[in-house]
């Protein structure tokens, strides 16, 4: 519980007077003329669990070697716990990354694999031996020591490449798609254990993912990239709730947009005309729009209600027709196509079974949500 | 697999054993020949066994194949690691591709070309720096390295590429210098192919003929051109006999190796 807590109350981020433990400074990295990584600033905390999220090819896994050390920056600075590590080689930094193909010795056992790098350090033996005890129970796999990595199923390899990197007590761990080679069921399960033993070991992750869920669940902070820029850092929730551009909204999860004219400014709402979606909106969350600017106003699937008859508010309201249902057992997606040809999509859990559900193909239907649930994209 | 093959299979299958190995067991069986005539087999006899040892002339030019052979194939695998490391790992220098090709031009280069280009090497060289001086065991070496070194590149080159390039990063970011990283990540993984590279190596300069005949001095006749000059008198039962002995080595050298292979594992 208290763990849990603490978990809650880490936001440093939000207090200016903490000093970054993990600091990019306009970081930049060039491959023959194009540029992977584009004048990153960023500051990580200590204890944070951080994500980097983008689609393949947005720079995420050159930022987490360059942080490592096998990339070199072209322009910019990193500092870790305030030295400054930009030109340092990888096997003197403190930081060591677990990688996403786990790259386990395959001619050492796995306590031979988790001792190699306390060996380079020239610790005693005895230190040795009880530091990988330590670890494997930590991660569970103290029966397997003696094993060989190809004796060993894809979890628990993942295991013994997670105890490598953390028995050494680095500063900072990066993790490059540290889930990507585990089935469904498992990588589920997975994601919470590797919370769970991040804060045991009070250790700074930095983990590169292009899941999005994976990145939800586990994150402190997550940072979207695209094309070598970092386009939003904030909460998982943030980020969910209130994406600071389109290709943010887009790229987590999926959003309804609707173009719309800013009508009314009001204290905390504006009001927005759109003719895509054949009504007028009060949003709640309000950039600043000015009236008349062209605007778009963004809703979530599962904050619209779908039904039959009419709903009280005038605003926030629009018709459709029901042309596809998309059934996932626990949620089903609605499409529905509006009067101009615009196909908006509605999540409703499914609280009845199939058979009696109330909305189905071809109905009229209603769409509505609430003003403090839609927010404006500009950028 | 298959456990049953088709009656079609299994012929053909006899027929091309038969080919590969029937002149080899005909060699081992009329080693034990007790006639002087190659061709004829009269009774079962070690005697040739007997005269191999003392055929002095015979048994010198085989310490001196071994002699090369072992330092050629050393000296190969040395090289070839290097320049398989190079091509493999340096990542796109200049040239790269050139370079490749210029390291396995030996493979496909006729042999005489080799041995006349090498012998010309040596004696201008011998000319203006005089060395190497003379023609004998160290030539014959260094052209067997050169030959052989291409084919320890190319099987190198190849379990280098499969290895992941993740490893040796791994290494590295558990704190080891690049130097312990090649000794104890990439030597230990590459070894059953250094390995096979040695027996290679070991099995080409024992076998070559040619290149050796240009480039050898007098003194150091190998066991090839030795026996490849006393046809010219008429084939003598000990060559069988000393043939048969080299088969068994080399057999049971390359069940060793792959004993070790296999056991790495």
């Amino acid at each position: 519980m208290k763990q849990k807590q603490r978990r809650i109350n880490l936001q440093p981020w939000q207090d200016s007077k903490t000093k970054p433990y993990i600091h990019l400074e306009g970081v930049s990295k060039e491959f023959n003329g194009v540029l992977a990584v584009d004048d990153v600033t960023l500051s990580i905390f200590q204890e944070e669990f951080f994500s980097l999220l983008g689609p393949s090819g947005c720079g995420k896994t050159t930022l987490l070697r360059m942080l490592a050390g096998f990339e070199m920056p072209t322009k910019g600075k990193i500092y870790i716990d305030g030295v400054d590590v930009t030109r340092r080689p990888a096997y003197d930094r403190p930081v060591n990354m677990m990688f996403q193909s786990y790259a386990l010795f395959p001619h050492m056992t796995v306590e031979q694999n988790i001792a190699f790098g306390l060996k380079q350090e020239r610790i005693p033996k005895t230190e040795i031996q009880e530091r990988v005890k330590e670890v494997l129970k930590l991660v569970q796999m103290e029966k397997y020591g003696s094993r060989a990595p190809h004796q060993l199923s894809g979890g628990q390899r993942q295991r013994v490449a997670l105890a490598r990197s953390l028995v050494k007590r680095p500063k900072l761990l990066l993790l490059d798609e540290p889930l990507a080679a585990l089935d469904k069921r498992l990588r589920e399960q997975t994601q919470f254990e590797l919370v769970n033993i991040q804060e045991k070991v009070g250790i700074t992750f930095i983990m590169v993912t292009h899941d999005q869920e994976e990145a939800m669940t586990m994150s402190t902070r997550l940072g979207v990239m695209d094309h070598g820029r970092l386009r939003q850092i904030a909460t998982p929730n943030e980020v969910y709730e209130y994406p600071n551009s389109e290709y943010v909204a887009d790229f987590i999860g999926s959003i309804n947009k609707f173009e719309g004219l800013v009508t009314k400014v009001e204290d905390n709402h504006i009001l927005v005309d759109s003719e895509e979606a054949g009504s007028e909106f009060y949003v709640g969350h309000s950039a600043e729009a000015p009236v008349g600017s062209h605007v778009k106003v963004a809703i979530r699937p599962e904050k619209m209600m779908i039904d039959h008859a009419a709903p009280n508010q005038k605003k926030n309201v629009t018709k459709g027709i029901v042309r596809d249902i998309g059934y996932l057992g626990d949620v089903s997606i609605y499409h529905v196509e509006l009067k101009s040809g615009k196909i908006v999509l509605v999540t409703q859990p499914n609280l009845v079974r199939l058979a009696e559900r109330p909305v189905t193909w071809d109905d009229s239907v209603y769409l509505f949500w609430r003003a403090e649930n839609s927010i404006v994209l500009t950028a | 697999m298959q456990n049953k093959l088709s009656p079609f299979l299994k012929t053909v299958m006899i027929f091309g054993y038969a080919f590969l190995y029937l002149p080899i067991l005909t060699l081992i069986i009329f080693s034990f020949n007790s006639s002087r005539q190659v061709t004829v087999w009269q009774g079962f006899s070690t005697r040739w066994y007997t005269a191999l040892l003392q055929d002095e002339t015979l048994l010198k030019s085989l310490l001196i194949s071994l002699q090369v052979a072992t330092s050629a194939a050393t000296l190969a695998v040395i090289l070839g690691t290097l320049a398989a490391i190079s091509l493999v790992r340096f990542g796109r220098f200049k040239g790269r591709g050139f370079f490749g090709i210029l390291t396995t031009a030996p493979m496909i280069m006729p042999e005489v070309i080799t041995g006349l280009s090498l012998l010309l090497l040596f004696v201008g060289l011998e000319q203006i720096i005089g060395w190497p001086h003379g023609r004998g065991i160290f030539t014959i070496t260094l052209a067997h390295t050169t030959l052989c070194m291409a084919y320890v590149t190319i099987v190198v080159r190849g379990r280098l590429v499969d290895m992941d390039v993740s490893l040796e990063e791994a290494a590295l970011d558990l704190g080891a210098r690049p130097i312990k990283v090649f000794t104890a990540i990439i030597l230990p993984i590459i070894f059953p192919a250094l390995l096979s590279g040695w027996l290679l190596a070991f099995a080409l300069s024992l076998d070559d003929l040619v290149i050796a005949s240009f480039v050898a001095g007098p003194g150091s006749s190998t066991l090839p051109m030795v026996i490849f000059s006393s046809i010219r008198f008429g084939i003598t039962p000990q060559i069988n006999a000393l043939a048969t002995l080299i088969i068994s080595t080399v057999a049971i050298g390359v069940m060793i190796a792959g004993w070790l292979m296999h056991r790495n594992k």
